[in-house]
């Protein structure tokens, strides 16, 4: 089989596993009981997300094995065998741990740095949240992201081979929190993510809170834990922004002065064409 | 009202029951079962993966070396189900081919020697193991 008939499959196989399991819980525990599973730009959502399987996954973790060999470089050899000594489970503490810190903040700064949020606003973009929007992000956001996540693993030399079920838990569960989903599960929000917390990150406002995505713990350590007892108004942003998949892939990466100039010059031939047919 | 007490319950075993199927996946549980050629994860700890594919002596020979691919977590938007280990070997391979004296604009090593000196075109001309020390 071919590279690119493997990926297809791949695709096809992970889109019907994620209907299979979202799906259900979507009709069953509905946080927005109007929400059709067709909504408004699902197609730009599933664009999204073959165009992570089919592009850009192979470029991000590319760039991050490329990045991970760089850092086995720099890292002192005596600091790598300094953490070695230490148990295995206090190294999967510390890489959690630190992990989490540096998502924390990373995606606090993702929301306060107007460099940052041009692209990770194409994830905000999403003005209905589900298993599907989870996968709205620009490749440049994921390796971002995926890199801040993995950093102290880098610099440890942890292999997370040893966390593996934890990986693919966070994974999926990461994809959950997006979900059109509202499951109260009691206390147990305070150590896990869920998505009435999660929703909330979405709400219009640009620095609504919640910025933790696995475990809200860092929210309530640096007081940016929200959780009204209703789900928000309104997703989305303020701000204009493409509904297209190229014109958002696009946006982030032009100049602000050319896509102004860009925006001209297709108005202006709209109207002309305008002119023309009337 | 009976109806939904019957759905509810099904609806979450149902949930719970795939999420954990996903994690019995990736971390290689299922690989007996699923996959013939390669194991899905790495299962030694120095990166191997489980061959049990017919290969030309080159691909064994490529194979037998250690890959430094790297389990990756992810950020929340990208769960995938297909293994990259079998994406990302032969991508780096394929532009460290393409590109083999790329590794030297930094300090650092980013193949092991072996593969190093594979890469190297003279080495493919010339066999230097085989050249006597003066």
């Amino acid at each position: 089989m071919t590279r690119i008939a493997e990926l297809l499959l791949a695709a096809a196989i992970s889109i019907i596993f994620l209907l299979l399991v979202f799906v259900p819980m979507e009709k069953v525990f509905p946080a927005k009981k109007g929400q059709k599973i067709f909504r408004r730009h699902w197609v730009l959502d599933l664009c999204y997300l073959l165009g992570q399987y089919l592009l850009w996954s192979g470029l991000v973790l590319w760039v991050l094995n490329y990045f991970s060999f760089w850092m086995d470089g720099l890292v002192p050899a005596k600091f790598r065998a300094l953490v070695k000594s230490q148990p295995v489970w206090l190294q999967a503490v510390e890489v959690l741990f630190f992990s989490d810190l540096l998502i924390y903040w990373g995606h606090r700064l993702q929301h306060k740095v107007d460099f940052l949020w041009r692209f990770h606003k194409v994830h905000h973009s999403s003005e209905h949240l589900d298993w599907l929007a989870a996968h709205r992000e620009h490749p440049l956001d994921s390796i971002y992201t995926i890199g801040l996540i993995n950093l102290p693993a880098f610099v440890m030399g942890f292999q997370l081979e040893a966390l593996a079920a934890i990986v693919a838990f966070r994974g999926i569960w990461d994809i959950y929190i997006h979900s059109n989903v509202r499951l109260p599960i009691g206390p147990l929000k305070m150590l896990i993510g869920s998505p009435e917390l999660h929703h909330w990150h979405h709400d219009i406002e640009r620095d609504a809170g919640n910025y933790a995505n696995i475990s809200p713990i860092m929210d309530k350590l640096f007081g940016t834990y929200v959780c009204p007892p209703q789900e928000p108004e309104q997703y989305g942003i303020k701000e204009d922004f493409p509904k297209t998949y190229v014109g958002q892939m696009l946006k982030p990466v032009v100049p602000g002065w050319l896509w102004k100039k860009l925006g001209e010059k297709r108005k202006a031939g709209t109207s002309t064409k305008i002119e023309i047919s009337s | 009202m009976k109806y939904a007490k019957i759905i509810k319950p099904l609806t979450l075993m149902m949930f719970f029951c795939l999420v954990a199927v996903f994690i019995i996946y990736r971390t290689g549980g299922l690989n007996k079962y699923i996959l013939k050629k390669e194991a899905a994860m790495q299962t030694s700890p120095n990166g191997g993966t489980l061959k049990t594919a017919k290969l030309d002596s080159l691909l064994k020979l490529r194979k037998s070396i250690p890959p430094k691919k790297k389990h990756i977590l992810y950020s929340s938007k990208s769960a995938i189900m297909v293994d990259e280990s079998q994406i990302i070997p032969d991508s780096l391979e394929k532009s460290y081919r393409l590109t083999p004296y790329r590794r030297h604009y930094d300090s650092t090593q980013i193949f092991y020697p072996l593969r190093q000196r594979k890469l190297m075109p003279d080495t493919t001309k010339k066999d230097t193991l085989k050249i006597k020390k003066p």
